[in-house]
């Protein structure tokens, strides 16, 4: 049996180890979870098709299909990443991960890895081999339309859909993966409170600033701001750049956080 | 080496556990951790694996902090919590995604261990019972051969034929390169298993000697109700007489340690029994 080095250096055959954990513990609720999300979007498309009674000329199916999958694909993946280090939360189950003869950054890398990269690479492959097929085969069955112009509507739209779920889901990702190691239980549910709170904090704290400033002013400020935070929206390329450089700041400063959070993990 | 300094813990909102507490542990050594329920052997154990940090002083795994929680310390260490969880896969399949991250894992001796225990590797582990699934992981933690092992109450949920199973393993694995932690309030289940007493009361080490100085300075035996003992420190009614732990001296001939009348007489007549080994080394 081939056994790894226990020096501290990073090890990058330790961390696949530990995703290859990960995803043999996890697999049957992911499996669960991901063959639920295919079926609904196929019975929705099916639901749409038999309610449009034929006539979809105005009626945007493959777009409802691809921003339900996506949707789903950014909870589906919160949940997943909340749940990632489920085996801290109890003393039964903590010994395994805590005592694993790992660094507590190659742990940190395999949840971050597991929960990111190689959820987002199965599930967005998968639903664009759903929404193509569904692109592809809607105007056979409805007879309206042709293939051509159902399959220009999804590659005009699928790689908007795939770069901005992606770009959402990589910041909430290391949010909800802070919260998963933060949390001793319900990390979802807490997560997901306290993403609330803050929202509902700042927004208290916009609306005195904005009694004091006059409303109209300090809301065109906002507005600025999230246009200019947004790497979605129509700004300038330099904005762009310095929107991108923005949020990988935050996502590497809530990766820190969740490191320094595992170093000190404590279960008792 | 495992050296504990001046240890100190407290749980939140509660009393401090441990004050100042400090061990070292020797390898090649086998500790049976006695105490009562709650006395602080498991948060002990916690701290010694690093998955609880002090609140002062520390705790040295070959001068290493254990809180470090270092691939080089962890992979010389393992564990057997008394309560765990195994996840939803056969016994294979646990050593194909664990062993790899101990050096010295033994596949072999994983597989005669089970053979020995009869727990079959084929199983799903949450579908063993609980003693089953305590024999595997008692398998898989002597097959990964770390310089440190801690069982806790390795023998709880083992039937009869298992504990004495586990007794034979252990004598048959003990190694010189091995530190060997077992904490348990069921002290007959260790009997000829330890090198080593250590009694944990109320967070404090109240006693911690090895066999052979027991062997030396204490006396066990069982008498009449109407006999006399002689330098007697603790005694305790049996069915037709009272059994015994007095002081040894030089006409009688060293006796068997009963562990469970030690214990008991460690925890009730503490001072007694250590000044005893006190007055025996100055003599």
């Amino acid at each position: 049996m081939k056994t790894f080095n226990p020096d501290q250096q990073f090890s990058v055959e330790r961390c696949w180890m530990i995703c290859r954990q990960f995803w043999t513990l996890n697999r049957k609720k992911w499996m669960k979870g991901f063959a639920s999300v295919i079926g609904l979007l196929f019975v929705m498309w099916f639901v749409i098709l038999y309610l449009s009674d034929g006539n979809t000329d105005n009626l945007p199916v493959l777009q409802i299909i691809m921003v339900t999958g996506f949707f789903l694909y950014v909870i589906g993946g919160l949940l997943v990443t909340s749940s990632i280090y489920e085996d801290f939360s109890s003393p039964n189950t903590a010994f395994r991960l805590m005592t694993l003869p790992a660094t507590n950054l190659e742990k940190l890398l395999a949840g971050w890895v597991s929960s990111f990269f190689i959820f987002s690479g199965v599930v967005i492959a998968s639903l664009l081999l759903v929404t193509g097929l569904i692109a592809l085969v809607t105007p056979l069955i409805l007879e309206a339309g042709s293939i051509g112009s159902s399959m220009s509507v999804w590659l005009e739209t699928v790689g908007e859909f795939t770069v901005e779920s992606l770009g959402r889901y990589v910041v909430y990702n290391s949010i909800f993966l802070l919260g998963a190691i933060y949390f001793r239980k319900n990390h979802f549910s807490s997560t997901l409170l306290y993403i609330i709170a803050f929202y509902i904090i700042m927004g208290l704290i916009s609306m005195a600033i904005s009694s004091v400033l006059g409303f109209e002013r300090f809301g065109e400020w906002v507005a600025l701001g999230q246009t200019y935070l947004d790497p979605f929206e129509e700004v300038s390329l330099v904005f762009k750049i310095l929107s991108f450089l923005f949020w990988t700041g935050f996502v590497l400063l809530f990766l820190y956080f969740s490191y320094v959070r595992l170093e000190n993990k404590q279960v008792a | 080496m495992i050296s504990i300094n001046n240890l100190e813990f407290a749980f939140k909102k509660k009393k401090p556990l441990f004050t100042g507490l400090s061990w070292k542990l020797d390898m090649g050594r086998t500790y049976g951790l006695f105490g009562l329920n709650g006395s602080g052997k498991t948060t002990l154990l916690n701290h010694i694996s690093g998955m609880l940090f002090p609140a002062d002083g520390e705790c040295l795994i070959n001068g290493t902090p254990s809180r470090n929680r270092i691939p080089a310390s962890l992979s010389e260490l393992f564990i057997l919590p008394e309560q765990f969880d195994l996840p939803s896969i056969n016994a294979r399949d646990y050593v194909a995604l664990h062993a790899p991250f101990y050096p010295k894992f033994n596949p072999e001796q994983f597989r005669e261990t089970m053979i020995q225990f009869e727990v079959n590797s084929d199983d799903p582990l949450t579908e063993l019972s609980y003693g089953q699934r305590k024999k595997f992981l008692i398998s898989f933690g002597l097959a990964c051969n770390t310089g440190v092992l801690l069982m806790d109450e390795p023998t709880n949920g083992l039937d009869i034929p298992s504990k004495s199973q586990f007794r034979k393993i252990m004598a048959a694995s003990s190694s010189d390169e091995r530190c060997t932690v077992i904490s348990t309030h069921q002290v007959r289940d260790l009997e000829s298993m330890i090198d080593q007493i250590t009694v944990l009361d109320n967070g404090r080490i109240i006693f911690n000697r090895s066999l052979e100085e027991i062997t030396q300075r204490l006396h066990f035996k069982t008498v009449r109700d109407d006999e006399a003992v002689s330098g007697k420190l603790y005694g305790e009614e049996i069915l037709g007489g009272e059994a015994v732990v007095s002081g040894h001296n030089a006409d009688t001939k060293p006796t068997e340690i009963d562990l469970e009348l030690l214990f008991n007489a460690i925890i009730r007549e503490t001072e007694a029994i250590n000044r005893q080994f006190e007055t025996e080394a100055r003599a």
